[in-house]
């Protein structure tokens, strides 16, 4: 581990920490050094921290680990154990950690109160249940779990400060509606989501039509077929997670849609919803670096302009 | 076949009242069918509907949803409903239990492992490419079912014993599978329920051989079907030859059957059912049991379907779901009113 080196032995004061969340509270005593990460993202944010989990839980992907492209740097000769499916305590317990943590991981109360017998172990904070943490809190936490608040805070610092510069270069996104749309199965994620919150960093805001449908631990919103209204949003964008172009070149009702008409619609390919998928302090980056660009073309009021990923994936209406 | 057709004054009013209730039957399926295209989430008017055969406009909405989605829904409903009861009354006939359901012969469960392999291995996750992959499962299962199961000396039983066997062993080589991969769980979910969501035109095409062979076999063993039901040793006497017989009928299940659960999914109950159903108005002649199951079949799956798309079961709720609850209630009702000896 890579601990020794960093020149921030005052943080190893800040111990033992205190983490209130939604089944109690834990305290870590000491800076951990052996962390299993459960959360499906979770690892993302502590490559961000410089701190290689030792075990991870792999979500999706090709990619070995289950690490995209933009963390492979962070990860760099680590080789964590990769778990996957559902949480396997006996295997946890068999790894030794000194720290759990699981914000995203959707773990029960019952598994929690196992876990916590294992390790120190950080379950979300109640007010933003399952999978609704926004990225700062996330980061925050794991910044205080593992001694490292003060690199987690200069981080949100450097990229909230990079979405703030996005909002001030484009005024007119401003209160324009956009949501992402999961192209698999038409489910649009609501404001609670961090695909949502994405959005509304811009500028952005998510229709009533989608929030007011989703409910506490629900973050997505099946749209049904026959009435597409909901997601007529200014600029919208399609997430595909592999294998959906030709279920929206023959969706009856999208010809409808006005983003459709008007060249407004956004296609994100694998790598791009993976990336806004994970929203981590890895992956934002990457994700702003694609999708600004393409919301720039989408939404200049020309409707001439293509939008080039949604060019690329043949999803033009015809005669563009 | 011969014997069925004696005549008597009974089986004369017997065959009057059967009429009748075929008449009813169409009458009610048709209605059934309009009303499929009248109501769901979008409310659409008897006059938009009729424009939308006649004046096209692709730029409507309601034409495109009428076209697109809830015409092709209906027919598929009425493929599905009719293959399914039909093969259900003829494996119930074909093993002499009353109890067989067309899932039995492994044709649901080498589909949906084949569905699971193709999620799970290729990644893929549109349902269009599902179509083939479960044809080929269903296929391969049922092939491996009917070897196992004629291995030595065949009998229906051993048929049965085999499909039940193999059917097990697949879903549970797919659910371990399931568990390895949430994604694969989260995609094949909606496709295991059962339902008529998306389902294009151009599918119902590929599929029409498969129910048209099926349509056409499942008729020629209605034939055989009746001379088998006095025992096979009285169909050989009368020139029957009951191996090939049986043979055509699990021709007939397989090629329905495959057909439907490419399209579908595995749908449960509908199979099991509906021939007991049917069989209140058919009596014994399998050849107006196969009729009326297909004919009510397609209507239990469009009521189904109708039924999902309702405001009440949130909107989307899959067909194969509301079939199996409207289908259990009918089972229970039939056993209570006729007791045993109506099954």
């Amino acid at each position: 581990m890579a601990v020794a080196t960093t020149p921030k032995d005052a943080q190893a004061d800040r111990f033992p920490v205190l983490i209130q969340h939604q089944y109690g509270e834990t305290t870590v005593q000491s800076e951990p050094s052996r962390i299993v990460s459960l959360s499906f993202i979770g690892h993302d944010f502590l490559l961000a921290l410089g701190r290689p989990p030792h075990a991870l839980r792999k979500w999706f992907g090709p990619h070995p680990y289950g690490i995209w492209p933009w963390a492979q740097e962070a990860l760099g000769e680590a080789t964590p154990i990769v778990m996957q499916g559902e949480i396997d305590i006996e295997a946890i317990a068999a790894m030794q950690p000194d720290l759990i943590v699981g914000q995203w991981s959707g773990m029960t109360k019952r598994e929690y109160q196992l876990l916590s017998r294992i390790a120190p172990t950080v379950p979300p904070q109640l007010q933003y249940g399952d999978y609704g943490t926004p990225w700062q809190e996330m980061l925050r936490t794991l910044g205080r779990a593992t001694g490292r608040l003060d690199q987690a805070e200069e981080i949100i610092a450097e990229i909230d400060a990079r979405f703030h510069n996005i909002r001030q270069a484009h005024p007119e996104w401003l209160g324009a509606s956009s949501v992402m749309v999961w192209a698999g199965q038409n489910g649009a994620y609501s404001a609670r989501d961090i695909r949502g919150q994405f959005i509304q960093a811009l500028g952005f805001e998510v229709p009533d039509a989608i929030n007011t449908r989703a409910s506490f631990n629900n973050y997505y919103v099946l749209i049904p077929p026959e009435d597409l209204s909901p997601i007529d949003v200014d600029a919208l964008i399609w997430l595909d997670a592999g294998g959906s172009v030709s279920r929206l070149q023959r969706m009856p009702l999208r010809p409808t849609l006005r983003a459709y008409a008007e060249g407004r619609e956004i296609y994100a390919d694998l790598l791009l919803s993976a990336a806004l998928s994970h929203s981590s302090p890895l992956s934002l980056n990457y994700a702003l670096d694609r999708l600004v660009p393409l919301l720039e073309a989408a939404i200049d009021g020309d409707p001439a302009t293509t939008v080039s990923s949604t060019a690329e994936a043949g999803l033009l209406p015809e005669g563009f | 076949m011969t014997i069925l057709e004696a005549t008597s004054p009974r089986s004369d009013h017997r065959a009057s009242a059967r009429q009748i209730w075929l008449l009813t039957v169409v009458l009610s399926l048709l209605l059934l069918s309009a009303l499929s295209l009248r109501f769901g989430l979008r409310p659409i008017s008897w006059h938009s509907i009729w424009d939308s055969f006649v004046a096209y406009d692709a730029t409507n909405a309601n034409h495109l949803v009428l076209q697109g989605m809830r015409l092709p829904r209906l027919l598929a409903a009425w493929l599905a409903g009719a293959a399914l009861a039909g093969s259900g009354a003829l494996i119930q006939s074909l093993t002499r239990n009353p109890l067989a359901d067309p899932g039995l012969l492994g044709i649901n469960g080498g589909a949906s492992l084949g569905v699971i392999l193709c999620i799970f291995l290729l990644g893929i996750s549109d349902p269009a490419y599902f179509v083939w992959v479960a044809m080929g499962g269903g296929l391969i299962s049922t092939v491996l079912v009917f070897f196992l199961g004629s291995a030595g000396q065949g009998t229906p039983l051993r048929l049965i014993l085999a499909g039940a066997a193999l059917s097990a062993l697949f879903l549970a080589l797919g659910r371990s599978l399931l568990l390895i991969s949430q994604r694969s769980l989260d995609v094949y979910r909606f496709w295991v329920l059962g339902g008529l969501d998306g389902i294009e035109m151009a599918t119902l095409a590929a599929l029409l051989p498969f129910f048209a062979v099926g349509a056409a076999l499942a008729a020629v063993s209605s034939f055989n079907l009746n001379a088998m039901m006095l025992g096979e040793d009285t169909a050989r006497s009368l020139g029957l030859r009951v191996g090939l017989a049986r043979g055509l009928a699990v021709c007939a299940i397989v090629c329905l059957c495959g057909a439907t659960v490419s399209m579908a999914g595995p749908i449960a109950f509908v199979g099991l059912i509906v021939p007991h159903m049917a069989r209140r108005f058919s009596g014994a002649d399998m050849r107006w049991c196969l009729l009326f199951s297909a004919l009510l079949g397609a209507g239990l799956m469009i009521l189904a379907d109708l039924m999902g798309r309702l405001p009440v079961f949130g909107g989307n709720m899959q067909a194969g779901v509301m079939a199996a609850l409207l289908g259990g209630p009918a089972l229970v009702w039939l056993i209570r009113r006729n007791g045993r000896a109506a099954l």
